[in-house]
């Protein structure tokens, strides 16, 4: 019987910031910053714990083309530990560390094996098993060919492993990079696909595994939940094969939404809010949380004048805990207590906002147009990432909220 | 819809008022000042949109007069045909009840419904308004004035443009287009900052090959020009070495030249000349000491010879020593002797005092202890008897006066006694004293009697019908009178009394018989009376008193006498007694003097005398005795101390024959002395002459020690050549000097070696180092420098590239560390994040006021005209086509009118009355528009004051127009308007008339 095992990881983007912050506490800032170096110790604890043969990073380790060097020097020095237990590591690179980018020869030690920008193989041994590692590193950003095609088993071995850093079909919210699909991969008759870009843990395919193991550390509001690599155990009767997910995250992203329907006072928002936050902790994890706040209901006025306060409040002193808890953002998609369809159908002025709302989401230029002038702006441009249609109709749905409000207020008082 | 009637339960001043409204469309209120006029317009307001809470400055029309505040009105809807609105006191704004015509009932919601969403905000902006509103409207700002109709056209009153106000502020907070302070401006320069930093790491970054390379040339380089400055270095330590041995080389050959041309030195004993030195001072010390002592020597014998000793000094000395501590005692002696003359003196006196007064001469009395018993009893016998004498003389004179006195009493008493025939006189007086008075007694009884029968006859004749009776009383009363005698004893009257009874009962029977009875006794009466009067009279009368107290006396004396006679015989008897103890005493007092005169006789004491003398010349006799005993001692004791002092006074005497020195025999303590002073001086000499002796065998002995040292110093000089292999002193001397000088170069030597020792590793070397230091001598400073500064340029070329090299290190370090690139891009991030935030924050002001812009457009273009297009229509008419045209160009937000020449005004530029009328026009243009779909009522309260005839009928005109959709209900407080305005109308009356 026949049998390996190895570590599967992806898109570590070593030393890469964490997005959509501002404000933090001194304290877990460097903790935030530090988070993807102690991802990757985990990394390498695990592949000694577990005595794998070998470590697969399938693309972006790093994160930019000006990776620091710090982050180099960190997976090299992680490289050399795993040298001290005979594991080897191979790696691609991916189109956030592809070969133009700003590399600084460092020299690797003799256990870790780069992929070059042409599809090719590196053969692993041991006593009784030899296994084929095949791999292709992106030697520009943009890498649209489908290189699938180009993989092909060579010689012979016990296992084949293909290892790819693209996007396979039917993934959104990602660049299209090397395209592929499924079906195609499995053709290949390989024993394992370790794939690499998509940043969400998902098994494509079993037999063969066809897998992305997601990124090793959540570092926005749009990665949510734990983050980790896969234990992978590969053998010659295939029922025996198994993936184990091991988590890697010390921080991670969570969003928690807040039904203020049943809520009638800042206390009762208070408990549940602290509710939910302690149900979403887990034990020596930290926490960064995205507070979206839904439902109609009395609160919203306070909400809507108060939230920034409210969720202050809630940050305070979470920077002296060796595990904090912080809300990082909030989503306001609460609705005040009157009926949109039964404004519009009145004839004054919040009709004619609920009008103008429904115009200016159908009409989008006419919002952008508004928006141009910070969003346009050429100072701008290289910082801001444009208005998604999302954002907009956010933007939208929270201007009439608010205006509403105030004009109900006013005429309630 | 149309108000029908209004009730009134309890409103201000209205107390259960109701008023059916006209059919007609216009309904006019003419009422004059307070009558009531407001009350009603606010009635209606508030029973619609409820009433003020008592926080509004509103009035609430409570009613003064009591009743339920409230009331209902009726109105006529189209959709729900007639409903009533009833609201009373309740909750704040009152409790409501819709009461529709179906028979369903409601609250608020239904109201809404009912009112068709018109809010209090556009009853009071739009269909109610009164003069003081159209005036107010004309003193506000044009700007003023187009808030008020946004406000009143579209929601609320201001709060659009508040909100707007607001949100402006917000977004110049927070971003402006040319501005440094806002929030995003001021974060997007920290972003740009940010970015810089990392571009600038980035630059860095590419050195870091360069870097590498750099540090591996500088390593080498440092390793070769360390190989080269070890070498300098060792040929700069030998020079170095070489010339800190040069002198010492060049002095070690000088030295060993001198130690060879030295004369022979060897051998010679260690320290030689010291020693012989040393040895030969201690001998010249030693003959000096010598001379010295056989000088002292010399001299000690002459004194020795010069002295005197006395051989016998021991026992002299223990003679004298006796006699000087017998000193003492002869003094006492002395002092003794003389006290005891004295004593003797005064004893003599004594015993001559005491013979004299024992008044015997030479008598010598026994005094034994016999004598003095024998004579103690008799003492006391005399004693005894003569007491007993003296007591019963005592007892005798006593007795003898008692009876005197007794015999003397019964005397008195006798003579008292009366005579006997004198009391038999008196006795018989006495007895008849007594019969006298039972007859009286007598007399006494028969007065009784009579009285009675005396008042029984007078009772017969008094009545006959009563008689009866008066027998039956009077045999009752004769009856108890009878009883009450016998038990009295009275036994005579009890029998008169029987009598009576008998009489009185045979009276009854025969009353004749009865009375003459009495008559008879009473008779019988008197004549006893009579009887014992004469006895009485027959008694002489007499002292009876005196008499009686005579005999008493008589007898208590004769009693008296009876004792004391009996006492006068016991009395004789005691005083014949004691005289027979008398006598018997006499006879023992005789028997005594008899026993002491025996006594007397046998002791040698003269007779006659008492006991008691006996005893006191007894004791005298004892005393002299004694006496005499004492002198007799003292003549002794005399005599031994006398005896004890002259032996003294000898033995002084001899001494000083011994010592051939007069003796004063007359002064005994003067010759001590001098003895003691001689014993002084011969001790004296004795110790000086041994002293001396002393010293002389002292010094013999030490002047033989000196002299065995003397010839051991000899010897060891002696010895001190033989060593040195010479004769004399002077070749000792010779070789010593050379010697000393040998020493000297050796150790010299051995310096030099010992300094030379740390530069050398072995003996070879030494050699080789030796010749070297003769070859370069003159050399080495030269050949130094040449090396110290090849050395120097290494060492100086060596530093800088350390220098760089460190330099590079660092670099390298910290771009592998990465810490400060990491760090700055991470900070790029955040502060990203932060401008991302704060432009969405931006964003979404800015999308708030893109909406409130479209919403006044929408206004401006789809309401607003609507509502001028109205009013031009309106104040054309009002003025008689003197305006033409009212405009508020989109974007201005005022109001323009166009006069019929062309020219065009602000509102403010109007005269009041057309300004009035250009607001009336407005107010009901906006409700022409705003009730497009209902047809709310318009109340209007005396608006034409400022309006002249003609424009004031065009008013009505239009009034009347408006009317056809809307009901109007118009007050007013002028008769002729409320003419002009409808036929119809409904007058309020003032106060004192409804009442």
């Amino acid at each position: 019987m026949k049998q390996i095992r190895f570590i599967h990881a992806a898109d570590l983007h070593l030393d890469s910031p964490f997005q959509g912050l501002r404000d933090l506490p001194e304290t877990i800032f460097q903790q935030i910053r530090e988070s993807t170096f102690v991802a990757l110790q985990k990394l390498v604890d695990y592949a000694i714990d577990q005595q794998v043969n070998f470590v697969i990073l399938a693309g972006d380790i790093f994160d930019g083309e000006n990776r620091s060097l710090k982050a180099q020097v960190k997976l090299k020095r992680a490289m050399e530990q795993l040298q001290q237990y005979g594991i080897c590591c191979y790696i691609v690179h991916g189109n956030h560390d592809h070969l133009k980018g700003n590399w600084l020869s460092i020299s690797w030690p003799e256990n870790v094996f780069f992929f070059k920008d042409e599809v090719n193989f590196f053969e692993f041994q041991n006593d009784n098993v030899t296994v084929h590692l095949y791999g292709y590193s992106y030697p520009q950003k943009t890498v649209k060919d489908n290189i699938v095609a180009k993989y092909e088993k060579q010689g012979v071995a016990d296992f084949h492993i293909g290892i790819l850093h693209g996007t396979a079909e039917g993934q959104v919210g990602h660049d299209q990079y090397a395209p592929f699909s499924v079906r195609q991969l499995v053709e290949k008759d390989f024993d394992y696909w370790a794939l690499g870009h998509i940043h969400k843990r998902q098994v494509l395919h079993k037999a063969p595994f066809v897998v992305y193991p997601g990124n090793f550390q959540g570092r926005h509001k749009k990665e949510l939940g734990e983050k980790g690599v896969y234990l992978v155990e590969l053998n010659d009767v295939h029922s025996l094969s198994s993936l184990t997910f091991l988590p890697t995250s010390e921080i991670y992203w969570d969003e928690l939404t807040i039904k203020i329907d049943e809520l009638e006072t800042i206390d009762e928002l208070t408990t549940c809010c602290e509710a939910a936050l302690s149900q979403a902790k887990k034990p020596n994890h930290s926490l960064l949380v995205v507070l979206k706040f839904t439902g109609r209901g009395v609160l919203h006025q306070y909400l809507i004048e108060q939230v920034d306060e409210f969720i202050e409040i809630f940050n305070m002193d979470q920077e002296k805990k060796a595990n904090f808890c912080y809300i990082i953002d909030k989503k306001l998609e609460t609705i005040g207590e009157w009926d949109r369809n039964t404004l519009k159908n009145e004839q004054h002025l919040l009709s004619d906002i609920v009008s103008i709302v429904d115009k200016l989401n159908s009409e989008e230029e006419l919002l952008l147009g508004a928006l141009t002038e910070v969003y346009q702006h050429h100072k701008f441009k290289h910082f801001l990432p444009p208005m998604t249609k999302e954002e907009q109709k956010q933007l939208l749905l929270e201007a009439e909220s608010y205006l509403l409000s105030a004009l109900l207020k006013e005429r309630d008082e | 819809m149309k108000l029908i009637k209004l009730h009134l339960y309890g409103f201000g001043r209205f107390q259960n008022v109701q008023i059916e409204l006209a059919n007609e469309s216009i309904h006019v209120f003419l009422g004059e000042n307070e009558a009531g006029k407001s009350t009603i317009r606010a009635f209606i307001r508030c029973i619609l949109f409820g009433f003020p809470t008592k926080q509004q400055s509103e009035l609430r029309y409570e009613p003064r007069l009591g009743g339920q505040y409230g009331g209902s009105i009726v109105i006529d809807t189209n959709q729900y045909g007639k409903v009533t609105v009833e609201r009373i006191s309740g909750k704040a704004t009152g409790d409501v009840h819709v009461y529709f015509a179906d028979g369903s009932i409601g609250g608020e919601a239904e109201l809404k419904l009912v009112l068709n969403e018109v809010d209090y905000t556009i009853f009071s902006g739009i269909y109610s308004f009164g003069l003081a509103d159209l005036q107010m409207m004309e003193q506000l700002q044009s700007d003023e004035l187009n808030k008020f109709i946004y406000g009143v056209g579209i929601s609320g009153r201001h709060n659009l443009l508040e909100i707007e106000k607001k949100n402006d502020k917000t977004i110049q907070v927070l971003y402006k287009p040319t501005g440094r302070k806002p929030l995003i401006n001021q974060q997007l320069r920290k972003v740009v900052e940010a970015d810089e930093q990392v571009n600038s790491w980035k630059k860095q970054l590419n050195n870091y090959e360069r870097l590498m390379e750099e540090r591996i040339e500088l390593q080498k380089l440092l390793e070769k020009t360390s190989e080269e400055q070890h070498e300098l270095n060792r040929s700069y330590r030998y020079f170095e070495k070489l010339q800190a041995i040069t002198p010492l080389v060049i002095n070690k050959k000088t030295f060993e030249n001198r130690l060879q041309q030295l004369p022979p030195y060897i051998p010679f004993p260690e320290e030689g000349i010291e020693r012989l030195e040393k040895l030969l001072d201690h001998s010249l010390l030693i003959v000096s000491d010598m001379k010295a002592i056989e000088k002292k020597l010399q001299k000690i014998n002459d004194d020795k010879k010069l002295l005197n000793v006395n051989e016998s000094l021991d026992k002299l000395e223990e003679m004298i020593e006796r006699i000087k501590e017998s000193r003492q005692i002869y003094e006492t002696k002395q002092k003794e002797k003389e006290l005891i003359l004295q004593q003797i003196q005064y004893e003599q006196q004594e015993y001559t005092v005491m013979v004299e007064k024992l008044g015997y001469k030479d008598a010598f009395f026994a005094t034994s202890f016999v004598a003095e018993q024998n004579l103690l009893k008799l003492v006391e016998k005399e004693a005894t008897l003569k007491q007993k004498d003296l007591l019963l003389q005592s007892q005798l004179d006593q007795a003898k006066a008692a009876l005197e006195e007794k015999e003397t009493q019964v005397e008195s008493l006798k003579k008292e006694l009366l005579a006997d025939h004198v009391r038999k006189e008196l006795e018989q007086k006495l007895a008849k004293k007594q019969s006298e008075i039972e007859l009286q007694k007598e007399i006494e009884f028969i007065n009784d009697g009579l009285q009675l029968v005396t008042n029984q006859l007078n009772y017969f004749e008094k009545t006959e019908k009563t008689k009866k009776t008066m027998i039956l009383v009077s045999i009752f009363a004769s009856f108890c009178g009878a009883i009450i005698f016998f038990l009295d004893s009275q036994y005579l009257l009890g029998s008169l009394f029987v009598f009576a009874l008998l009489l009185m009962i045979l009276f009854s029977k025969n009353k004749h018989t009865y009375k003459t009875e009495l008559q008879q006794q009473r008779e019988t009466f008197l004549v006893q009376k009579e009887v014992l009067i004469k006895q009485l009279e027959n008694i002489p009368y007499d002292d009876f008193e005196r008499v009686q107290q005579m005999l008493k006396k008589d007898q208590q004396t004769s009693n008296q006498l009876f004792f004391k006679e009996q006492n006068l015989a016991e009395a004789n008897e005691a005083y014949q007694l004691i005289c027979k103890e008398l006598d018997k005493c006499e006879l023992d007092i005789a028997v005594f003097h008899a026993e002491l005169a025996n006594w007397a006789d046998e002791f040698r004491y003269p007779l006659q005398l008492e006991a008691t003398q006996y005893m006191k010349l007894l004791n005298m006799m004892e005393e002299t005795k004694q006496k005499q005993r004492h002198l007799n001692y003292l003549r002794e004791k005399l005599a031994i101390i006398e005896t004890d002092l002259q032996e003294m006074i000898e033995s002084v005497e001899n001494v000083c024959k011994i010592l051939t020195i007069t003796f004063h025999s007359e002064n005994y303590l003067q010759n001590v002395e001098r003895l003691v002073i001689i014993l002084k001086e011969a001790q004296e000499i004795e110790k000086t002459f041994q002293r001396l002796t002393d010293q002389q065998t002292e010094l013999n002995e030490e002047l033989k020690r000196l002299n065995v040292k003397y010839q051991q110093y000899q010897q060891e000089i002696e010895k001190l050549y033989q060593l040195a292999n010479v004769a004399t002193e002077e070749e000792f001397r010779v070789k010593g000097k050379a010697w000393f000088e040998s020493q000297q170069i050796v150790a010299q030597l051995r310096i030099i070696n010992s300094q030379l020792s740390p530069f050398i590793g072995f003996e070879t070397e030494l050699i080789e180092l030796e010749e070297d230091v003769l070859l370069y001598k003159d050399l080495l400073t030269e050949k130094m420098l040449e090396v110290e500064m090849k050395s120097s340029h290494a060492r100086d070329q060596e530093k800088k590239w350390h220098k760089q090299l460190a330099e590079i290190n660092q670099e390298i370090k910290n771009l592998e560390q990465g810490s400060s690139y990491s760090l700055v891009l991470h900070h790029l991030e955040t502060e990203r994040g932060t401008l991302i935030s704060e432009a969405r924050k931006w964003a979404f002001h800015r999308t708030v006021q893109l909406i409130i812009d479209e919403a006044k457009k929408v206004y401006e273009k789809e309401r607003q005209p609507q509502v001028v297009k109205e009013a031009t229509k309106m104040f054309q008419l009002l003025t008689n086509g003197q305006y033409v045209q009212l405009y508020a160009p989109i974007g201005e937000q005022r109001f323009f009118v166009e006069r019929n020449d062309g020219l065009t005004f602000q509102p403010n530029e109007l005269s009041q009355g057309t300004q009035e009328q250009l607001y009336l026009a407005i107010r009901f243009a906006l409700a022409t528009v705003h009730s497009k779909h209902t047809s709310f009522p318009i109340f209007i309260d005396d608006i034409f004051v400022n309006f002249d005839q003609r424009r004031r009928q065009k008013a009505v005109e239009i009034m009347k127009e408006m009317a056809k959709k809307h009901q109007i209900i118009f007050f007013t407080c002028h008769p002729f308007i409320a003419k002009e305005v409808s036929n119809g109308y409904f007058l309020l009356e003032d106060r004192s008339s409804t009442n």
